[in-house]
């Protein structure tokens, strides 16, 4: 916006209180969240609205389709040093705090030392991760970690971690129940139009510093389930959306002019087998490689991304489950050997149970381990996540035709959190998570020490041990050697391919759509920037930048 | 007044019995605050680090080491000073997101109530009249039909026929989200019109207590006063509602109290369905995550307002009935 | 047994009940004779995703390929299933607290009454939901038995007043002078006379029972895997299938739960209008109306022909 509009825009503001302007560009509808009505809190830790992180900003914005490349942000670059130890980040000149002050060195340094003072709001577990921040000058700041890590940058100054202004928040004595009213911050929506139960808007920040910001303002239309997102959607009433949609031709591209979609791939799907489990006789069985491969070869994957997730999804998972935006560390003699376990064949299923001595002594059309006991295990998946029942009760047609006297429970969410945090499950259809860097993905998913854990997705779900897994995994953190780094993930990689420790299965999708009708330039499959769809922390600003109204 | 004190004395007990199931049933309840959080973030595929659970720990204060029966009593004075806690979901304290949900559900069950009382009544009182006619058997046979018809079905029929693809009523919201509240006309007629298919919902699958007004009437009708009535010259329409109406309707009041609950229950569904942002859309969030505050606020609204209207229909019954008067003086 | 005959006299003389009972008599074939209508397995995967109507598959297939006719009639057995559970275990409550407390009075009937108006303030659906989403995955049979156990109450109250009512008559009192044992008196004398109130209680908890195992069905806490008709539901809302087009895979149970409470109302309708002699008289005021109309035309028939005379009003 230029100087002279802007004085347009603020005296006719300031005169024309109450009436409506004209030749206003239009909101930019959003679907992202879900809610029963809108609750005025932009706590920016924990429970606010997510439409905060266009308030406040990171330092760089990694790209989540584009193998984690950095966007610099609020910071212009930065630098690990040998010894990782110290990670010196340069800020970003001229930006200013909404509120007119500028931002400094003074901020960053605040930033990194609050949760500190309030272990309550540390979610990124700074406290652990970081000694000190030291202010070399007004834009430069040194952050000295507690140990050395050469992927440390991906988790410190990544969209997680959102720029405080200190001027505001050194003042604030609770900082979990600050509802944030004041929304001081460098990001592009800092005034708040407008704001009830069913509907909230934010517009544009005056000191805003990317000059390719073009949007006016933001809607956000709240909805309380997907059927009530899906009627405003089809209708072509909102413009950015991150909602699924069920078989989405016939429900919204042909309902509305300018409906469209573009699906790309998110976390990986896998079954995982409880190595520790109290079934002693289907622990036995899950111990033996060759019942391992046979349960991988018992999938009829491509069913499960027709039926369950309507085609929508892709497959071709390594068998370390790496997600496609880490794809770049896959190892193609690992991928060799485990192709021939990622597909659909109950005739070489069954052959490796018998060559793994699993054999149907009983006569009950099911095998016996090798110690000739009688074994069933379940598989437990969240009741109400549809798609994923669904495909795990595909999972089990599958091992029941190979001959393995598979089941599936269906708990409730939180039981199936519990569940692992006991330990108490056989088998588990569960997600993969994305994470910041190939490091944090092993470390999380496969090392040993989040084993018997409450933790989503880590190595709770299969409490798998395996020393040089570990090893391995703790040596390529402290490596800053890319080609060394590249050779630990190709050993990391082809133990999954031998071992199978886990059954990859597809990837979740990522569920945007879009109408350009009354904006332009959104991201799609010609145009892949980064992770496209509107939910916090996912690159949606640099998305943002990139939209456009028409006319 | 010994009668309204021994019932205010049994609204009491009741009272503190259904404190108790609240705060002992959702503490039974596997998962936690926390472990519901991570479950929502899991599910939309956000980043979940090892962190994020400490944090989040201390933030809660969420800890199982106090003692139950400790809880408890801290339960029954906060209970008592009016603070419900804070909604471990919504981040506002219990009492403000279940008052946003409460004046919808009102406003739906109040309509309900006032709407659908009034219609079955009239129309239970005019079919016992005609009772033989064919009139009589149209309408009774067609209210047992239509309120047999299970509250998900009828819901989901009227909101994809007239709402979703007709397009003649609104898919959901209490009123257009372009508006801002305000006692304007235009406000006020888009809360109704928003109100309008949930409302018709709601009567139709009420549809049933013609019949008992029907009874209650008919049973009225043949008793020895209205005879003498008739008998006396009175006309028809007197007898029909000084003499019968008035007292069919006592049953319907008691009828009424007992069914309150069911009835504030049956808006859940109905809610749900046609996106209204009622109690019962806040109760199955809470249900979802876990929100322990929140679910034990929600049925202690529920049993206070079951309660309060139990104890209206006793006074009522009491102002209304000279019979109890006299039995119990 | 008289009771006996009085059925069968509804039933004949009745079209409400002769039509409720053909109904759900038609329901009840089809769900539990399932495999002599469909030859696929309510759970097998066995064509397409939502396939229309066709002569393979007479209402389509779901979202997994699963034959919808298929699961309906099998799924309509454990639909039926909960609501007799749930309609015994209210009945069993209802009877065991409403008789004993109308029956001996005093004390019992304070503590008993106490508890059953306790039960009965505390909101029923609320609790079921809280109770479904703790005892975790709920299999048809616990949902049966959560049902019985929050709504039996209000059966009990109506025994209870029944049982009050009867206990007053003479005949009781006759039998009581006559030195009959207690027991033997509540279960040949008491009983019997409340027989069309206990089967009205029973197919209204059965209603009841049906409708609210198909909303928490719906809602989603149910167990997933199992097939009833508030799961198939589910279901199809999960997988849009209106939005998608796939109306058959909706339609399939609503219709299948609408018939069966209409069916079930209409008995019950027929139950009350046969015990209740005042409702009975609505025949009698028929036939009533019916001849007044007749003697109407005649007089009209007969001013006609005597000419001009003066007209009186009707009352």
């Amino acid at each position: 916006m230029n100087k002279l509009t802007s004085i347009a825009v603020a005296t006719s503001m300031a005169f024309a209180i109450g009436s409506v302007q004209a030749a206003e560009t239009p909101n930019l509808r959003i679907l992202n969240e879900f809610s029963t009505g809108w609750v005025q809190n932009f706590n920016p830790f924990i429970g606010g609205r997510q439409s905060v992180d266009m308030v406040l900003e990171p330092l760089v914005i990694f790209n989540m389709i584009d193998n984690m490349k950095p966007h610099f942000w609020l910071a212009t670059g930065y630098s690990m040093s040998e010894d990782l130890k110290v990670l010196t980040l340069n800020l970003r000149e001229g930006v200013k705090w909404s509120d007119g002050e500028d931002f400094t060195a003074d901020d960053v340094v605040f930033t990194y030392t609050y949760p500190k003072d309030h272990p309550e709001i540390d979610t990124q577990g700074i406290a652990s991760k970081v000694e000190k921040a030291v202010k070399v000058d007004d834009y430069t700041v040194e952050l000295h970690l507690v140990g050395e890590n050469a992927f440390a940058a991906n988790d410190l100054i990544g969209q997680g971690l959102m720029m405080l202004p200190e001027h505001y928040w050194s003042k604030v004595e609770n900082p979990a129940n600050d509802t944030y009213e004041a929304m001081i911050g460098t990001g592009p929506m800092t005034e708040l139009k407008r704001f009830t139960p069913q509907v909230y808007v934010q517009c544009t920040n005056g000191e805003y510093w990317n000059k390719d910001l073009s949007v006016e303002c933001v809607e956000f239309p709240q909805f309380g389930n997907n059927d009530a997102a899906l009627e405003m959607m089809a209708k072509g009433e909102t413009d950015w959306n991150g909602i699924f949609i069920p078989d989405v031709e016939r429900t919204f591209v042909s309902q509305a002019e300018g409906n469209k979609y573009w699906f790309p791939s998110g976390d990986g799907v896998r079954i995982t087998m409880n190595f520790q489990t109290e079934n002693e006789s289907a622990r036995r069985a899950f111990e033996s490689v060759e019942f391992r491969k046979a349960f991988s070869l018992a999938m009829d994957r491509d069913a499960m991304m027709m039926i369950g997730a309507y085609g929508y999804v892709t497959g071709d998972n390594p068998a370390s489950d790496l997600p496609p935006v880490q794809w770049g560390w896959r190892n193609k003699d690992a991928d060799k050997i485990w192709s021939e376990f990622y597909q659909f064949d109950v005739k070489k299923a069954k052959q490796h149970l018998a060559d793994g001595g699993f054999k149907d002594t009983n006569g009950n059309g099911f095998v016996e381990n090798q110690d000739g006991e009688t074994f069933q295990f379940k598989i437990q998946v969240p009741s109400g996540w549809t798609d994923w029942v669904n495909n795990a009760a595909i999972a089990v047609e599958g091992l029941r035709a190979a001959g393995i006297d598979a089941s599936v429970v269906t708990p409730e969410a939180n039981a199936y959190a519990k569940n692992w945090d006991g330990g108490n499950f056989e088998a588990c259809f569960c997600g993969g998570s994305i994470q910041s860097s190939p490091w944090k993905f092993y470390d999380f998913t496969m090392h040993s020490r989040f084993a018997q854990g409450p933790q989503w997705w880590s190595t709770s779900m299969t409490n798998y041990v395996n020393p040089e897994l570990d090893q391995l995994i703790e040596t390529l953190g402290a490596t800053i050697d890319t080609a060394k780094q590249k050779e630990i993930v190709d050993r990391i990689e082809m133990i999954n391919a031998v071992e199978i420790p886990q059954i990859p299965l597809y990837y979740n999708g990522v569920w945007y759509s879009y109408n350009d009708t009354r904006f332009t330039g959104f991201w799609n499959a010609e145009n892949p920037v980064a992770h496209p769809a509107p939910w916090n922390n996912n690159n949606r600003l640099l998305h943002l930048m990139d939209i456009k109204p028409r006319g | 007044m010994r009668y309204i004190f021994t019932r205010l004395g049994f609204y009491f007990l009741a009272f503190l019995f259904a404190v108790t199931i609240n705060f002992f049933l959702p503490r039974m309840m596997p998962g936690d605050p926390i472990s519901s959080f991570l479950g929502r973030l899991a599910q939309s595929g956000g980043q979940i680090t090892p962190e994020t659970i400490a944090a989040l720990e201390a933030l809660y204060g969420y800890s199982t080491s106090v003692p139950l029966w400790q809880q408890f009593i801290g339960y029954l004075q906060s209970i008592m000073v009016g603070e419900w806690g804070v909604s471990t979901r919504f981040f506002q304290p219990v009492i403000e997101v279940l008052g946003r949900g409460t004046q919808w559900t009102l406003l739906l069950v109040g309509g309900y109530l006032l709407i659908s009382y009034t219609l079955t009544t009239f129309l239970g009182i005019y079919v016992a009249w005609k009772r033989g006619t064919w009139a009589d058997s149209l309408i009774t046979v067609g209210s047992v039909v239509i309120s047999s018809i299970p509250a998900v079905v009828m819901a989901l029929l009227l909101y994809f026929a007239f709402a979703s693809n007709l397009g003649w009523f609104p898919t959901g919201y209490a009123y257009d989200p372009a508006l801002d509240p305000a006692y304007t006309w235009e406000f006020v007629s888009s809360v109704l019109y928003h109100l309008a298919l949930p409302m018709i919902a709601m009567v139709l699958l009420g549809m049933g207590n013609v019949m008992g007004m029907r009874s209650n009437m008919i049973n009225q009708l043949g008793e020895d006063f209205i005879v003498m009535g008739w008998a006396k010259g009175v006309r028809d329409r007197k007898v029909m509602f000084s003499y019968g109406a008035r007292n069919a309707i006592l049953p319907m009041i008691t009828s009424f109290a007992m069914s309150v609950g069911a009835i504030f229950g049956g808006s859940l569904i109905i809610e749900i369905i046609f996106n209204y942002p009622g109690l019962g859309q806040v109760m199955f969030q809470a249900m979802l995550a876990r929100d322990y505050p929140l679910i034990q606020g929600y049925l202690l609204m529920m049993t206070i307002m079951v309660l309060s209207a139990n104890f209206i229909a006793d006074m009522l019954l009491f102002a209304l009935d000279p019979r109890l008067r006299t039995a119990l003086d | 047994m008289k009771f006996l005959k009085s059925l069968k006299a509804m039933f004949l003389s009745n079209p409400k009940a002769s039509v409720g009972a053909s109904m759900v008599l038609i329901i009840f074939v089809l769900c539990f004779g399932a495999p002599l209508f469909t030859d696929y397995e309510p759970n097998a995967r066995i064509a397409r995703p939502h396939q229309a109507p066709s002569a393979d598959h007479i209402v389509g297939t779901t979202r997994m390929g699963r034959d919808v006719l298929s699961q309906t009639l099998y799924g309509g057995r454990t639909s039926i299933m909960v609501g007799f559970v749930a309609g015994g275990f209210v009945m069993l409550m209802a009877m065991v607290v409403g008789i004993s407390a109308g029956y001996f009075g005093g004390w019992v009937d304070n503590i008993l009454s106490f508890f059953t108006n306790m039960v009965m303030v505390i909101p029923s659906l609320p609790l079921m939901l809280v109770l479904a989403a703790f005892l975790d995955q709920v299999s048809p049979f616990v949902i049966a038995v959560i049902i019985g156990a929050t709504s039996w109450p209000w059966g009990a109250r109506v025994i209870r007043a029944q049982t009050l009512s009867i206990r007053n008559r003479d005949f009781i009192h006759a039998a009581e002078v006559m030195g009959e044992r207690k027991r033997r008196m509540l279960f040949f004398e008491v009983m019997p006379n409340m027989m069309s109130i206990l089967a009205s209680c029973l197919i209204g908890t059965i209603i009841y029972a049906i409708m609210t195992e198909a909303t928490l069905g719906f809602i989603g806490l149910g167990d997933p895997l199992s097939v009833t008709w508030g799961v198939m539901l589910y279901n199809a809302q999960q997988t849009s299938a209106i939005r998608i087009g796939a109306w058959w895979e909706i339609l399939a149970p609503s219709v299948m739960l609408a018939s069966l409470a209409i069916g079930l109302a209409l008995i019950n309708f027929s139950i009350d209008e046969v015990s209740n002699p005042k409702l009975r008289a609505q025949r009698i005021m028929a036939k009533f109306r019916r001849e007044q109309k007749v003697e109407a035309k005649k007089k009209a028939a007969a001013i006609r022909n005597a000419g001009s005379e003066p007209m009186e009003a009707k009352a």
